[in-house]
């Protein structure tokens, strides 16, 4: 499988094909052997009893290795995509937002849904490296580095929409606190000057995180192309049609973004800290943007955006679509990569089925509570307001919200159906639909019915509106699969932290209880 | 190749044995007879307490002695949905390092009947005296077209009926929790775990549920033209941070009569406190948001709430609460060593038991005398000059009264529960977890 | 004069052109000596001769592994790190400086809009809020590396072959030559007795 390992059995092993020696058969009834009941058992975090060397090995595989054969077609399919979006932002730059569906009385739509569906999904990206992290929630090193990665490509694609919608782009900057010869500033009391700040900041935030995460893994990927450098000297694979070779370019590059990274326990210390306080303080942050987008409605006076529990409304909404949307990811991962299985076990898809369907009855809380209130507040245009969401011209988008975000999870609570790949999958793509659809109903059915019925509109979609979101698709799938092939997929270090033999008080292999400690 | 071999299982398990832990009778139970005097004492307390309580609302007047008791009877609920809370998400997430304190939460949960029905009791007082702190039970009150909108929801009978469901989950709960964490000590059946997880499953939204209609009947109601989604949440978060300091108060008491050696020490103390501190965060977060979009909204059904409470008096108590419930314990939380000091936190958690008492008298007191204040600010709107009697803390007896009559009896009930049973679950299949747990970073 | 000073907080390890300090120990060929490598196979080896090193009184020394092993910091002897302070402060420092920014630009700049007064302080948390946890992330992990002497892009560690393993599978013990007790032959039977699988010499020639 690589260069360092070139016994036939060893590869083999590590290209999924064999399992490793002595390894006994799950018991029934668990599964993959992850799917253990027993209140007194934990489950494996990794399975097969990978050793140091394996993981190492199968984990620095996937970016030093060709990748398989889907992924060169999948890539041109998505990278087809975002430049067909580029195209239609170009168009829209170029010829003005009148090319969207936007109109007098539906003057946010499309492009604000695709804002807020991207940034929420970009939450839980942050919520499982951060949260679960100072839960202390083990299993999180699964899918922690793929959900982080998740959450800087959302941003992205989240972050190009505000830009576009403002119409002359060219005038963009004008939102920072730039000293200018009008000497004005921007208006510190507008809840979209708050969101700049909190975008910006979250997305710095989690380039920190992520890529902190990522140093020691860097430093592994950077002390393998320089092993092989030694051992093959002259000999060493080189780039097609010249003389560089490629271990050249990864010792360089991944050197680079090591830092002189060195595995030293006394950085170990400090880094470990770091990281706790890094996430101890993006926890907060991730609260905090999506209220800060959630008070983008609320703090209008507008019937069905005022109400006071968007906030956590809206933070519970988007770590139930981020949730969905790395299960889209990473289920088919799973299948493509080899014994990508072994890290990502049932019991991990299990755990986040759990959390959709908890986050799920989160968004069914806040939707009862918010249609209650508007009872409750005795106010009629609020009652309206949601009145014409279920029944209105728009009453498809308010049920297959509902359909898709509050009955779909529920078949969670079905055992069968929270271990099954596909079903999971099934359910995390009506959520992630559901989620778009949230949004759209939010924004656009409460804008649609203005108070003075001479104000009275409708929206619909142009194809410029359709092209731009299928664009931002395609940009965060090439993104994704471009940090598939050359980023550290899982946190190495970390998943290595978690296996049973890494406790220094380990009890050597043969002992039958093993070292839960 | 590989240095570490297999191991035979597939799943590493835990140690059975318990590495020298000291489960005996001595370390893991109290003295009866110790407890019975405390817990006669505060008991004693709590009935001295709704006696005065009682007898001001002769002297006084009833709508003040009602608001001085629904003001005790709502924080000792928040105590024990808290805790309630706390063992339900314990077992939905399968925690390990919980074990040795969760029994305490579990004392703590299965008091809910006391201070349910207490606070269910005011709506008796108020339906037989017709309506005096709860105004919607008043006469002719539905000729206010506000009140007449949602009269399908709130009307005596209706609230009766959820008054009873809301108190038949939170004691049916509690009890099967509490069962199944006993039962496990005398059987040792593992699976029981299982069972607890199952309840706590489906229990744990229907708890969301009931603490939000609770919250919006035994507190909103009270001022019924004003309405917030958040409400719900904000009466939550308030639990969950002083259930979490009643335990920690719990545990030192129980600690510093030389029990629990080894099997609670600084770590579940480190956790304890960051548990605190999250939810002095998570308060914040929910209150902030709550007034901050109200303020911005400036809508005048909801403003009235906010101003009633800024004004008449009023101002500074809202200021204590934002000092005291978030300013000062999250930079003294934000100390590890205080996080790992039981003697601080549980001093801390006086404190904290103090400011959710407080956060009721801030929620229910003012509506006490709404005419006055609704007088006052009528007087400020116009700008004439205000000759309204502003707002001070008439009769302030009555409400300490009030407030000690229901915390006496219920940390008299508590206590007595402490003594007479376990103080951890011993046979717990996680327990080798919670002896093993350790704060690395 | 100044090379000596910048030499003592290690700054020739940064800037190559500075002269270094003389070397303690040199090999026969003349190189100067860095220190000694001992690997280890697993953490459970590793953690225990960590702790007879810990007790034989060096200084300037360093275990390296994978991953960070839980409970390593006893067995060093390392004292806990004064990060979080130094993040706290940035966080607050973020406060106060977001909080500053928006007052002066509101009452300099004064939008009648809103109904709201330019002072009022509501509006201004939520950038306070940010500003305080982007300071204190910048500070977390810039404070990490720099207390670390992070980066360095060269380390006479990384000329030995046994310790680019450290980074996969493999577990280490260094010690420097710059620690006072260090001692090229009694270091390494120390290492050898706590169960070192090798111990080999690190050179660093200039």
């Amino acid at each position: 499988m690589t260069s360092i390992n070139p016994d036939k059995v060893t590869a083999e092993r590590l290209a999924g094909l064999a399992t490793a020696p002595g390894v006994s058969h799950p018991a029934p009834g668990t599964g993959d052997g992850s799917l253990v009941d027993d209140p007194a058992v934990r489950a494996p975090l990794v399975l097969n009893n990978r050793s140091f060397t394996e993981v190492t090995d199968i984990i620095c595989g996937y970016t030093e290795n060709k990748p398989g054969r889907w992924w060169l077609p999948v890539f041109g399919l998505t990278s087809t995509l975002a430049g067909l979006g580029t195209v239609m932002i170009l168009y829209l730059l170029i010829t003005g937002v009148g090319t969207w569906g936007l109109n007098n009385q539906v003057d946010w739509a499309w492009d604000i849904t695709n804002f807020v569906f991207w940034i929420g999904i970009g939450h839980a990206g942050t919520l499982i490296s951060a949260i679960l992290c100072l839960f202390k929630q083990k299993w999180r090193t699964a899918v922690n580095r793929s959900a982080e990665a998740m959450t800087i490509f959302a941003v992205i694609c989240a972050g190009m929409f505000p830009g576009i919608h403002v119409g002359r782009i060219w005038m963009i900057w004008m939102v920072f606190p730039i000293p200018n010869a009008n000497a004005i500033w921007p208006n510190f009391r507008s809840p979209l000057l708050w969101d700049v700040f909190a975008v910006s900041t979250y997305f710095t935030v989690s380039l920190l995180f992520w890529y902190m995460g990522m140093i020691p893994d860097f430093a592994t990927l950077r002390d393998r192309a320089v092993q092989r450098l030694r051992k093959f000297g002259d000999a060493a694979q080189t780039l097609p049609f010249t003389s560089i070779k490629v271990d050249n370019l990864r010792a360089y590059g991944y050197g680079l973004l090591a830092l002189g990274w060195r595995f030293s326990s006394r950085h170990w210390h400090r880094y470990e800290k770091a990281y706790m306080l890094l996430a101890g303080v993006s926890t907060p942050l991730v609260l905090s943007v999506h209220s800060i987008v959630s008070f983008d409605f609320a703090t209008s006076v507008l019937p069905g955006w005022h109400t006071t529990i968007f906030p956590p409304y809206f933070v519970a909404g988007a770590i139930f679509g981020g949730f969905a949307m790395v299960l889209l990811l990473l289920i088919p991962a799973r299948e493509l990569y080899p014994n990508m299985k072994d890290f990502i076990t049932l019991r991990h898809l299990e755990n986040m089925a759990k959390i959709l369907l908890v986050t799920g009855m989160m968004v069914g809380f806040a939707y009862s509570m918010e249609f209650f209130i508007a009872y409750y507040g005795g106010n009629e245009y609020e009652l309206y307001a949601f009145k014409n969401r279920a029944g209105g011209p728009y009453w498809w988008a308010y049920w297959t919200m509902i359909f898709c975000n509050v009955v779909s999870p529920q078949l969670f609570w079905n055992k069968a159906c929270r271990q099954s790949p596909i079903v999971i999958f099934i359910v995390s793509f009506l959520v992630t639909i559901g989620m778009w659809f949230e949004r759209f109903v939010i924004i656009v059915t409460s804008l649609h019915r203005a108070f003075i019925p001479g104000q009275w509109g409708m929206f619909w979609p142009t194809a410029v509106d359709i092209g731009i979101f299928i664009g931002s698709i395609g940009v965060f799938l090439t993104l994704f699969l471009l940090f598939m092939r050359f980023l550290p997929v899982f946190a190495m270090a970390e998943l290595k932290a978690v296996l049973p033999q890494a406790d220094p008080h380990h009890e050597p292999a043969g002992h039958a209880a093993g070292g839960g400690h | 190749m590989s240095h570490a071999a297999a191991t035979t299982s597939g799943a590493h398990g835990l140690h059975a044995d318990h590495h020298g832990a000291d489960l005996s009778a001595r370390n893991i139970t109290l003295d009866p007879a110790k407890g019975k005097t405390l817990s006669l004492l505060l008991i004693v307390v709590g009935l001295a307490g709704l006696g005065v309580t009682i007898a001001g609302g002769f002297a006084v007047g009833i709508k003040h002695a009602v608001g001085a008791y629904h003001v005790g009877a709502m924080s000792m609920l928040a105590i024990s949905l808290g805790a309630l809370f706390m063992v339900l998400a314990f077992h939905l997430i399968g925690a390990g390092w919980s074990v040795t304190i969760r029994r305490q939460f579990e004392n703590v949960a299965s008091l809910v009947w006391l201070p349910a029905i207490m606070a269910a009791g005011t709506f008796v007082i108020e339906v037989a005296t017709g309506g005096h702190l709860y105004s919607w039970l008043q006469k002719g009150a539905q000729s206010d077209p506000l009140l007449a909108a949602k009269s399908d929801y709130l009307n005596p009978v209706f609230f009766a009926i959820r008054a009873v469901l809301f108190l038949g989950l939170w004691v049916f709960l509690s009890r099967k929790m509490f069962a199944y964490s006993t039962e496990q000590d005398r059987t040792g059946d593992k699976w029981l775990t299982n069972r607890a997880r199952f309840t706590a499953s489906w229990g744990m939204p229907l708890l969301a549920l009931s603490i939000a209609f609770a919250a919006f009947d035994w507190l909103k109601s009270i001022d019924y033209r004003f309405f917030s989604t958040m409400w719900g949440v904000y009466y939550f978060a308030g639990s969950a941070f002083v259930s979490t300091a009643v335990v920690v108060m719990l545990l030192t008491f129980i600690k510093k009569q030389g029990r629990l050696e080894g099997l609670v020490n600084e770590e579940h103390f480190h956790d304890l406190g960051k548990l605190m501190f999250a939810f002095t965060v998570f308060w914040a977060y929910i209150g902030f948001s709550q007034y901050f979009l109200i303020w911005y909204a400036n809508i005048p059904e909801e403003t009235s709430f906010i101003l009633a409470r800024k004004h008449a008096g009023w101002g500074a108590w809202t200021q204590l609460l934002m000092l005291g419930h978030f300013v000062a314990p999250f930079y003294i939380l934000l100390w590890r060593p205080i996080r790992r000091s039981m003697v601080a936190l549980s001093l801390l958690g006086i404190w904290f038991l103090f400011m959710q008492i407080a956060d009721m008298v801030w929620i229910i007191r003012p509506m006490v005398y709404s005419e006055q204040i609704g007088e006052y600010l009528r007087q400020l709107d116009q700008g004439v000059p205000v000759t309204a009697d502003p707002i001070r803390l008439q009769h302030i007896w009555l409400d300490i009264a009030g407030i000690v009559g229901a915390a006496g009896l219920f940390f008299g009930l508590l206590i007595r529960k402490v003594y007479s049973g376990q103080l951890i679950p011993t046979r717990d299949p996680r327990l080798p977890e919670a002896l093993h747990h350790r704060n690395y970073v | 004069m100044l090379a000596d000073l910048l030499a003592r907080f290690g700054a020739h390890n940064y800037m190559p052109f500075l002269k270094r300090p003389p070397a303690r120990f040199v090999t026969e060929s003349g190189a100067e000596v860095f220190g000694v490598l001992a690997e280890f196979h697993t953490p459970a080896a590793v953690y225990h001769a960590a702790e007879k090193v810990r007790d034989a009184g060096y200084t300037r020394w360093d275990v390296h592994s994978p991953f960070p092993i839980h409970g390593i910091e006893d067995a060093m002897g390392i004292k806990r790190t004064i990060l979080p302070v130094i993040v706290a402060c940035g966080a607050f420092t973020g406060t106060g400086l977001a909080y500053l920014m928006q007052w002066w630009m509101s009452t300099n700049y004064r939008l009648p809009v809103q109904g709201k007064p330019p002072e009022a302080w509501q509006p201004y948390i939520p950038i306070m809020f940010e500003i305080s946890v982007l300071l204190a992330a910048f500070t977390a992990l810039f404070v990490m590396l720099m207390l670390n002497g992070l980066p360095r892009w060269h380390h006479p560690l990384f000329r030995s072959d046994r310790f680019l393993r450290v980074s996969q599978d493999r577990f280490a013990i260094s010690i420097e030559a710059v620690d006072p007790k260090f001692d090229p032959h009694a270091a390494r039977k120390l290492l050898e007795t706590a169960g070192a699988k090798t111990v080999e010499l690190v050179e660093d020639p200039s």
